[in-house]
């Protein structure tokens, strides 16, 4: 069951720079700090209530994130719902026909995530992420926040 | 400044209705008033805007999307001053700051008070 707004995808050039706006002038804190090293990625966790701004900076221009930015540049990038079942999701989208980007749950940032396809959401990419328990040391290449 | 929440999300679509029917029928989000969807304390609105206002050059620019997120703030006097002492550029507008796309990396980002 989805149960919030985890957070909402951002694509910037550099992570640092980005600090300057959405950390130190919306005041949001940095919760979560890391390299995504399959991703080609290093992204952080702002928190907004009870969502969260995830920065995207690619590290490569051959990664996802990196061709994004070069065709569209700095913006929204895509919406995560939480839920307490990511497997069930997936499965719920795969039994209405969605067209999936992930046939499998794997780890990110925030949890047990995968993607749908936009093209059966209304041009939206969403993301569905199961975080992880209490305890859980989370993804390999996290950083202090 | 202390901003609060995720307020909304804004999905531009040349039919905002069936943009939000797919939103129901493949996530099971409930209503929140007309044209928007309920998901914890926040909302996704649906929206067809006009050619030539901000969400309409969006659409054009990018196609069917999300467009725009709105965030609660506190005080939005103090969230003006504080974008201001930043440099930030900004118009107050509908009750809201629109921060200027290229300060907020690309992003349309409102900014409002609660209701």
């Amino acid at each position: 069951m989805l149960s919030r707004i985890h957070h909402v995808g951002i694509v910037v050039r550099n992570l640092e720079q980005a600090y300057g706006f959405w950390r130190d002038t919306l005041g949001l804190p940095v919760h979560k700090v890391a390299t995504v090293k399959d991703q080609d990625v290093r992204a952080a966790l702002l928190t907004v209530g009870e969502s969260e701004i995830e920065l995207l900076q690619p590290l490569s221009d051959a990664s996802g994130i990196g061709k994004f930015l070069a065709k569209r540049g700095e913006g929204l990038h895509h919406l995560c719902f939480a839920t307490d079942d990511v497997g069930a999701e997936l499965a719920g989208a795969r039994a209405k026909s969605a067209r999936l980007i992930d046939q499998k749950p794997r780890p990110g940032l925030a949890g047990m995530i995968c993607f749908l396809h936009p093209a059966s959401t209304r041009g939206v990419l969403v993301e569905y992420a199961e975080p992880y328990p209490p305890g859980h040391p989370g993804l390999p290449g996290e950083e202090p926040a | 400044m202390r901003t609060e929440r995720l307020r909304h999300v804004t999905v531009v679509s040349p039919d905002a209705a069936a943009a939000r029917q797919t939103f129901v029928d493949l996530f099971g989000l409930g209503p929140a008033g007309p044209g928007a969807l309920a998901i914890g304390t926040a909302r996704i609105e649906f929206v067809t805007p006009a050619a030539g206002t901000r969400l309409g050059d969006a659409l054009a620019a990018a196609g069917e999307g999300m467009a725009e997120i709105c965030l609660q703030v506190a005080d939005l006097d103090a969230a003006a001053a504080t974008l201001a002492q930043a440099g930030v550029g900004f118009t107050r507008a509908e009750g809201a700051l629109h921060v200027d796309p290229p300060a907020a990396h690309g992003v349309r980002l409102a900014l409002v008070a609660a209701a």
